[in-house]
């Protein structure tokens, strides 16, 4: 009798501790890309989420908390082999709370174990509390992994959901397959949602590529500049590169320039890891970065007579590399210095890593003292690869 | 009493019949009579009578089976010398009188084994061996004469067990034959053969092997002990040995090894383990035996370490393919798709869009088909056999992914499963593994991999519960302080000029088996 019970209670802690949400593979939506826009009664093109509106109750709670965001989900239609995409929209306050809402309309089980990309409309990110939900919504949910793409973009994100690329028709796909490709580009930042919120958390600042849609691709080039949970603005391409730079998250920066006697010639960098040091003048805090390079040229001029086999040339176009690099790097700190006044270069980082009682004194003003403190770039660029010479 | 205890519970009765048991009588017709009265209607049974010296005076009869008994050998060497020979020598009239049955014992019959019983039952039970009864007149005893003689299927390869490398011999159906290819490869006084009859109709011959200074002493008292208990009407194959003294019957884990080769018997044997030949089958037992003894085939030791070690974390890639494939294959496409690359989780789901079935339903038709289909090719006539393993796999499989009643990628985890389960070179281990494979695809359906790791959990609990004639089942993987050493011959096999110890459960006297007594370069110039 005590073994029947011994064995009866085994089984019932085994069975009501089981994973019971069996769904078949093909029953599952396989979400692989989330647009998350404020919502607003207006939009147009939402043919789906119309479906909400046509409802009486749902007109009536248009503008309660319930309403808060148009979500755009996109996902494969197994049907088709080439890999075509369905994008459905619905309303709703939250990422997780949408899918039961989506149950009613779709004959799948919404899954976002495959989720690659999510689209935040800058508008979402304008408003802290908004953003911060979206983002918890995003690190809470157990399913979604870390290397999921968090990008924002000034247009709708649904448009962007909407776009089908015609290299990769699964959109979600396509953009997760760009920022893989990030070591040939250094034009946006990471958008690994690891990342994102791993400087967030220790900061509440973070850079999130911006993404911009055309009619068959998307762009991923440029960044929004986030400081306390909050959306503070645009950093071109170029500036984004180059901060890229600085914090030594580029393999290959290319697209750089140098005017040599009138001809320009470009110039592709393989910058090391920079430097960062603390320079303590009496009057002001002084941050150096060091940023040494390897470049290739490739290309001059055809018949040249200043070949790259001279030494001197090679000298001169280095310095002229340098100088140029410094001077576009050192615009681009004044902007983030001025217009932003965020610290997303890390050099709150490095005073906490390696000078930390100063880092103390400095913690809660750290705000104010950011834009006012000088930061020096010194580049070494050094020329290693001259590609063939006749 | 539950019904489970009715059906499988112990039923110890103790009814000990005693044989009944005839002194042989002086009198030749009074022998004579309670044989045939107790071979009566046994038509086999040959009754020869005949008269020994030149008068014709004593009477003698021999009996045998037909077609047991080897004619020749009665013919040549007793009839004749008894017959003719006793009849050509100037017999001794007094001396031979009283001593008829010395004479042929030690002078006349030339033949080589021959013994003397007491009782009327124990020669009636060697007549039914096939060996002859000579009963002489005016003498107490039965003349045994070993004339066992029939046809058998000669030395051939053995076929579960076959080898690129290694000795072609197997093992036959006749215990004699037997223990000789065994005895040929351990000549040492110390190999004991300790003869057995087992089954109270078939008096089945079973013959236990040990090297009585190497042996596990424990287990070898434990197998006599068991092998005395065993009380059934007859032992047909080594099976019935196997199943009566084995462990744990409940396990689906054969905790017993068998084996058709001579030179795999003989090295467990120098591993101080015990081999039970049974009389009428090629298949011997080998106790106390592991799950890692399961894993290893006779190559292993033949080839060169580094491929040795190769092919075994193969096989044992095999067996966990062979048991966990479909189930994880389930708990992965039903409750935890996120664990699959995007792309292939989506290309598994397009190609189930057309599935009717849910995936569990699924591995289990194509499971069961392939088990039919395996049972199938056992009974095929050879070959047919090849043309069904083509038709009923590429056919029956494309055309039922054509059909849409399964999906490819089933049909793929299906064959895998099936391939993976012939890595392994115990047959009995592998048949073991396909049960639990359905246990887990049923728990896996229910469960998800939250399941699969609770069967795991179960299995070794049971696997490390088990035990063969008091050695661990997964010795020596549990065992890492006391028997570390053994390791060496597991996952990997060290190379041979390292393997210096005897299996730590072998007599602990006799660890050692080599020394390595080479140049530390064979090469080096002098």
């Amino acid at each position: 009798m005590y073994k029947r019970k011994a064995i009866f209670l085994l089984l019932i802690s085994f069975l009501l501790t089981g994973c019971w949400d069996k769904v078949e593979i093909e029953d599952r939506a396989h979400i692989n890309a989330v647009g998350i826009d404020k919502y607003s009664s207006s939009a147009e093109d939402d043919k789906v989420a119309d479906i909400d509106e046509q409802t009486k109750e749902a007109k009536e709670a248009k503008d309660t908390e319930r309403n808060k965001y148009t979500f755009t989900f996109s996902f494969p239609d197994e049907t088709k082999k080439e890999g075509a995409d369905i994008t459905i929209a619905t309303v709703g306050d939250a990422l997780y709370s949408v899918s039961r809402i989506m149950a009613d309309r779709t004959n799948k089980e919404i899954f976002l174990g495959h989720l690659r990309t999510v689209i935040i409309d800058v508008d979402v990110a304008k408003d802290s509390k908004s953003f911060r939900e979206i983002l918890d919504g995003i690190e809470n949910n157990e399913l979604l992994s870390r290397r999921v793409v968090l990008a924002m973009t000034d247009d709708s994100a649904g448009d962007i959901i909407k776009v089908k690329p015609t290299m990769q028709p699964r959109v979600g796909q396509f953009i997760a397959e760009l920022f893989r490709r990030r070591d040939r580009t250094p034009r946006a930042p990471s958008g690994s949602v690891g990342d994102i919120l791993k400087d967030l958390h220790e900061t509440g600042n973070a850079l999130i590529p911006r993404i911009t849609a055309g009619k068959t691709d998307v762009k991923v080039a440029g960044a929004g500049i986030i400081s306390d949970y909050q959306f503070k603005g645009w950093l071109g391409e170029i500036e984004t590169a180059l901060l890229m730079l600085l914090k030594g998250e580029t393999r290959i920066l290319g697209g750089m320039r140098v005017d040599y006697k009138g001809y320009s010639i470009p110039i592709d960098m393989r910058p090391k890891k920079p430097k960062m040091s603390l320079i303590d003048d009496e009057s002001n805090m002084k941050i150096l970065i060091e940023i040494e390079a390897e470049a290739d040229v490739k290309q001059t001029y055809f018949e040249s007579k200043e070949d790259m086999l001279k030494a001197e040339v090679i000298k001169e176009v280095e310095e002229l590399a340098n100088r140029e690099i410094k001077k576009r790097t050192e615009e681009t700190i004044h902007k983030i210095q001025k217009e932003f006044g965020v610290d997303v270069i890390g050099v709150d980082r490095f005073l906490r890593q390696r000078h930390y009682s100063l880092w103390k004194s400095l913690e809660k003003d750290w705000r104010d003292i950011f834009p006012n403190i000088d930061i020096e770039v010194k580049m070494d660029v050094k020329i290693r690869r001259i590609g063939l010479i006749r | 009493m539950s019904l489970w205890e009715k059906l499988f519970g112990k039923k110890n009765e103790n009814q000990n019949i005693k044989l009944q048991e005839t002194k042989v009588d002086k009198n030749l017709d009074k022998n004579l009579e309670s044989i045939k009265n107790m071979l009566v209607d046994c038509d086999d049974i040959v009754y020869r009578e005949f008269k020994i010296g030149t008068d014709e005076s004593y009477r003698a009869t021999l009996i045998y089976i037909d077609g047991m008994a080897d004619k020749d050998l009665l013919n040549d060497y007793v009839l004749k010398n008894s017959m003719v020979s006793s009849r050509i020598t100037p017999p001794n009239e007094k001396f031979i009188k009283k001593e008829l049955s010395n004479i042929l014992k030690d002078k006349t019959l030339t033949i080589t084994e021959m013994k003397e019983v007491e009782t009327i039952e124990q020669g009636v039970l060697d007549i039914l061996s096939g060996d002859t009864v000579l009963i002489l007149d005016n003498y107490e005893k039965l003349i045994i004469i070993a004339s066992k003689g029939w046809d058998g299927r000669s030395i051939s390869q053995p076929e579960t067990e076959s080898v690129i490398r290694g000795p072609r011999e197997g093992f036959v159906e006749s215990l004699r034959v037997n223990t000789a290819l065994v005895r040929r490869r351990i000549r040492d006084h110390k190999l004991k053969l300790k003869g057995y009859k087992i089954g109270k109709r078939s008096q089945s011959d079973v013959c236990v092997m040990y090297i009585e200074d190497i042996v596990n002493q424990d287990a070898l008292k434990e197998l006599n002990k068991r092998l005395m208990a065993i009380d059934i009407d007859a032992i047909i194959d080594s099976g019935y040995i196997e199943q009566l003294i084995e462990d744990n019957w409940r396990s689906p884990f054969p905790q017993i090894q068998i084996t058709e080769r001579p030179d795999v018997a003989s090295a467990a044997l120098y591993e101080g383990k015990i081999t039970i030949i049974v009389d009428n089958s090629p298949f011997v037992l080998i106790v106390p035996s592991t799950l890692n003894a399961m894993m290893q085939s006779a190559e292993d030791y033949y080839e060169r370490w580094g491929i040795a070690t190769f092919i075994r974390i193969l096989r044992y890639i095999g067996a966990v393919i062979s048991l966990y494939a479909p189930a994880l294959y389930i708990a992965i496409t039903s409750f935890h798709p996120q664990m699959l690359p995007s792309k292939l989780s989506m290309s598994i789901a397009a190609n189930r869009a057309g599935v009717p079935f849910p995936s569990v339903i699924e591995a289990i038709i194509m499971e069961i088909t392939l088990e039919i289909l395996r049972e199938a090719g056992i009974r095929l006539p050879g070959p047919i056999g090849a043309t069904i393993g083509i038709v009923g796999g590429l056919v029956v499989g494309q055309a039922a992914v054509e059909a849409g009643i399964v999906g490819p990628i089933m049909v793929i985890i299906v064959a895998i499963t099936a391939i993976s389960s012939f890595a392994i070179p115990s047959y009995s281990m592998a048949i073991g593994l396909r049960l639990l494979r359905f246990l887990l695809i049923i728990i896996s359906a229910i469960l998800g991999l939250y399941g699969i790791m609770l069967g795991t959990i179960v299995i070794l609990i049971h696997l490390c519960s088990l035990k063969s004639f008091g050695v661990p089942y997964l010795s020596p993987y549990t065992a890492y302080i006391t028997q570390h050493t053994d390791l060496k011959d597991t996952f990997f096999k060290a190379p041979l000029p390292s393997m210096h110890n005897r299996d730590t459960t072998a007599n602990k006297n006799q660890s050692k088996r080599m020394q390595d007594l080479r140049d530390e370069d064979f090469n080096k110039e002098e």
